[in-house]
């Protein structure tokens, strides 16, 4: 066999294992379901032909003996369907472990092995040969239903549709996400030339003038021979001259094709930026559109996966599904598949009683599990998953609650039903006396909870103590309608999720109350805590405002007033993740890239609430603002962490510090605003620290103006350099300290003063 | 004007032969490729096929409630890769200014993560058996990372170690 043959033989290999797991999975549900309920024509249709098209795939890839129990349970489903009849229960035996041999083989096709082992072998063998029996078995009494219940066997691929792999659709979305850097680096392009095309305006504005000036300087040449007695002496001064004056006259041409070109170009790139903006948004919304999936794409398996799980316990539970053919976000359904997944195994471990305690409460001895999902609005649906079960045993979870010390006995019995039910997403909660292995080790609730906030969904529950319990998850239908309030405090943007928002509010300083050393602040007649979201991130303290700008909170948990140092906007974002060094991150739940490309972390409400009642720092009573002129510094620097620290430094020094990212950003910040001293890296890209030194002492405005130059250049040629550039300090990045740079900047001020 | 002579020919040879040395076949040496970096003044190396892409570090974000060695976040094509200084997660002391204008980032299966160095020198591939297991001059935590130290007493950092250690990533919990 060629390479190239061997390469198609894995792929193809490789595409059925990924077509038999998903047909398997197909099958598995259908049967889970026609072991509870009879069969219909319908499904035992739907079922012959999942089992045809299995075996079609099989013989693709020469999987004999796939291909030979394929074809004998197609038999079998043929006869059924003939017969008119639906499987016994030994029949749905049969099958199930038909298709877990099935499985089996599948998972073997991996090794190349094409020889399995006898027992195997013989195994399979006695199989077929039942299966076989079983086709002429004419004593099964199951008759086909009359009535046509929602099938859960997935419908043949609509025309027209494609198979996508998933994980192509995510590296799609990177490149929209790619787009989108390209996007804001071509308007960043066109400003730049723009820029560049309206600083030609100086260069006109002088044009005339030097053209006047050639014309003066062009007559002397022309009269030289008038100044017969100083010719030699003046031969040389006369060549210079012309040698200018020809230049000059070459360099005014050149300068203005530049202009034009220069407009043509400004105008290309910022026709290039609006093709690029509108591509890019358009890009987005189609892609959004094609990450919308049937509900089904979540829910396939989990019958199967309940029944087993019942099974395994000693239960017995179907799982039926309705309105799964609801579109929705792919990347919503990937997170909310674990969640589900625990939402049932919860509900078949706790939820639902053993068929003889079913019994005596009058209940039929297999329960239903149920998921229904339903559109609420135009962007959000609901999931709801409901058992027959025993609901929520409130009195234990009160009991649990006091045990775990979670509670004091008072609160416990002064909570309603409702509260009562919430405490089972406590993280370590757990009223199953022991640890099953399906659950029960009281972390799961608490993560499904997590999961669902995260999302920006919400999740309710709905206990009939008797009856059965429900939970209702309420989650957006796309990931880009995930709604913000971006805010300011300590000189970063976070982002709150609007779900979580009552309102915005502003407040005079002088309402706020200190009640038993906590802050509080009136609204309608209620008090509720106050933070300064500064204190509760640990960031640096802010000044202090005569208007309080102010959030009102409001969740199922918690209600409370965050202040924070500006209201900015409401705006959609998409929600990320931290990356896989940040699992959790307190506070964070993940974070947002705005349209210019800035990140932005998203706040988690509740974990914001829970360390604010940790923390016993309230807000500070409001000082009268501390007035009195703070020197305005100019920082220069094209390192981003350099930057900031001596932003930092500065700052804590007492000084108010303008950064700038290059020599050209200095320079535009120096004609636009007085500064008390230059502090500048030299190796920026761009116009560098010498030529923005020379610069600085060649403007009269600027001329004294105190340069200090902090850099990495050691040697003391570069040392002479900053000096001759005019510099008034040189301190070595290698040896930088702080002290020395406030002595230095103290002393440069106070004889500029003086 | 060149004698030809056998004898200075013969000559000639006998000192080719002596010179010469049986080239040791390179391709059958196991070779470390080494990606060099810059950090505090100090030159580190990570086996280079952890490294994925080198950028300059541009809006970075910096996130609360992180550990001191966590220096903020940054977007990468659409994925975001959060930034670590190796010089507090060793305990380095803090002196002079660097420049830190660059980020690596590492990635293996699992974890992916960005380095914040000063400037990168670039990769170079080093016998492996030229890697020394002594490490006179290093200390505390940054002994626990080490593979070992190359011919130019560099020290290579274990790139693997670091994405797996459980230590360098963080999970609070609320």
């Amino acid at each position: 066999m060629t390479m190239q043959q061997q390469l198609l033989q894995q792929r193809l290999l490789k595409a059925f294992q990924q077509e038999a797991t998903e047909r398997l999975g197909i099958l598995r549900d259908a049967l889970a379901l026609l072991e509870q309920q009879s069969a219909t024509a319908d499904m035992l249709e739907s079922m012959y032909r999942e089992v045809h098209s299995l075996k079609g795939a099989a013989r693709a890839v020469n999987a004999l003996q796939f291909e030979r129990l394929c074809q004998k349970l197609e038999t079998f489903f043929s006869a059924l369907k003939q017969q008119q009849r639906g499987p016994g229960s030994e029949q749905i035996t049969l099958v199930n472990q038909a298709l877990q041999s099935l499985q089996r083989l599948l998972s073997r096709t991996d090794e190349q092995t094409a020889a399995p082992g006898d027992s195997d072998d013989t195994a399979l063998h006695t199989l077929c040969t039942a299966l076989e029996l079983s086709c002429a078995e004419p004593d099964s009494k199951v008759s086909v239903g009359q009535v046509s219940v929602p099938s859960v066997v997935a419908a043949m691929p609509e025309p027209g549709m494609l198979r996508v792999s998933s994980l192509a659709l995510d590296q799609l979305w990177f490149c929209a996400e790619d787009l989108l850097d390209a996007r804001l680096e071509s308007a960043e392009l066109a400003t730049a030339l723009h820029q560049a095309q309206t600083d030609f305006t100086w260069w006109r504005r002088y044009r005339h003038e030097l053209s006047a000036a050639l014309r003066l300087l062009q007559q002397p040449v022309d009269d030289s021979h008038s100044v017969i007695a100083g010719a030699d002496r003046n031969s040389m001064a006369v060549q210079a001259q012309h040698t200018t004056v020809v230049f000059a006259q070459w360099a005014t041409e050149f300068l203005q094709q530049w202009d034009y070109r220069m407009s043509q170009l400004a105008r290309m790139a910022s026709q290039l930026a609006k093709r690029s903006s509108s591509l890019e948004a358009t890009f987005r919304q189609e892609l959004q559109q094609v990450l919308l999936l049937p509900c089904t794409s979540l829910t396939e398996g989990m019958p199967a996966m309940v029944r087993e799980l019942a099974q395994a316990t000693g239960k017995s539970a179907t799982l039926l599904i309705s309105g799964a053919d609801y579109r929705v976000d792919k990347r919503i359904l990937d997170e909310l598949r674990s969640p589900i997944q625990h939402l049932l195994r919860n509900a078949v471990d706790h939820g639902i009683e053993s068929a003889q305690q079913r019994q005596v409460a009058g209940k039929p001895a297999n329960a239903t599990l149920r998921i229904d999902f339903m559109q609420l609005s135009s962007n959000r649906f609901g999931l709801r998953l409901s058992d027959d079960g025993q609901g929520i045993d409130t009195t234990a979870v009160r009991a649990k609650a006091v045990q775990q010390n979670l509670l004091t006995l008072q609160q416990a019995s002064a909570l309603t039903e409702a509260e009562c039910c919430r405490l089972i997403f406590r993280s370590g909660f757990s009223t199953s006396p022991m640890l099953t292995e399906l659950s029960g080790r009281g972390l799961g609730l608490a993560i499904v909870e997590e999961k669902v906030l995260r999302l920006n969904g919400d999740i309710e529950i709905h206990n009939h103590p008797g009856h059965g319990c429900s939970f209702v998850l309420t989650l957006p239908v796309s990931l880009s309608t995930y709604r913000t309030l971006l805010v300011r405090v300590a000189e970063q943007l976070f982002a709150i999720p609007c779900q979580t928002i009552n309102r915005v509010l502003r407040m005079p300083a002088t309402a706020i109350r200190s009640v038993e050393n906590r802050t509080v602040l009136e609204i309608a007649q209620q008090s509720l805590p106050l933070w300064h979201l500064a204190d509760l991130l640990q960031l640096a303290t802010r000044c202090h405002q005569p208007m309080l700008q102010l959030v009102l909170v409001e969740t199922t948990e918690c209600q409370y007033l965050l202040q924070v140092d500006e209201i900015l906007t409401d705006q959609d974002i998409t929600l990320k993740g931290l990356g896989p060094q940040l699992k959790r991150v307190t506070c964070i739940t993940g974070v947002a890239r705005l349209g210019n490309g800035q990140l932005v972390p998203v706040l988690n409400m509740l974990d914001l609430y829970q360390s604010a009642c940790r923390t016993d720092r309230p807000v500070a009573v409001p000082l009268p603002a501390v007035t009195g002129h703070r020197q305005q510094l100019l920082v220069a620097e094209d390192s981003i962490t350099s930057r900031s620290l001596m932003k930092s430094i500065l700052e804590s020094a007492g000084f108010q510090v303008v950064t700038a990212v290059d020599g050209m950003d200095a320079w535009q910040a120096l004609q636009h605003h007085d500064f008390a001293a230059l502090i500048s890296d030299i190796e920026m890209p761009g116009l560098d620290g010498f030529s923005l030194t020379e610069k600085v002492r060649s403007d009269s405005r600027l001329a004294h103006l105190p340069v200090v130059l902090v850099t990495a250049l050691q040697s003391p040629e570069d040392r002479l350099r900053g000096l001759e550039a005019g510099a008034n300090a040189y301190i070595l990045k290698s040896s930088f300290d702080q002290d020395n740079l406030l002595d230095i900047l103290q002393r440069l001020l106070s004889t500029e003063q003086g | 004007m060149f004698n030809t002579d056998t004898t200075v020919l013969d000559t000639l040879q006998a000192r080719a032969r002596k010179l010469a040395v049986v080239e040791t076949p390179v391709a059958d040496e196991p070779t470390l490729e080494l990606f060099y970096f810059e950090l505090a003044q100090e030159t580190y190396a990570v086996e280079a096929r952890y490294v994925v892409e080198v950028l300059p570090l541009r809006q970075l974000t910096s996130l609360p409630n992180t550990p001191d060695f966590v220096l903020g976040i940054v977007g990468v094509r659409g994925h975001i890769v959060s930034v670590i200084d190796l010089r507090c997660f060793f305990d380095l002391p803090q002196q002079g200014l660097s420049d830190l204008n660059r980020i690596a980032i590492l990635r293996d299966g699992r974890m992916e993560f960005a380095l914040l160095t000063d400037r990168t020198v670039g990769t170079y591939s080093l016998p492996r058996q030229a890697l020394q297991a002594s490490q006179p001059h290093l200390n505390g935590i940054r002994r626990e990372y080490l593979l070992g130290i190359s011919d130019a007493s560099w020290a290579v950092l274990d790139a693997g170690k670091l994405l797996s250690d459980s230590r360098l990533q963080v999970e609070n919990h609320a």
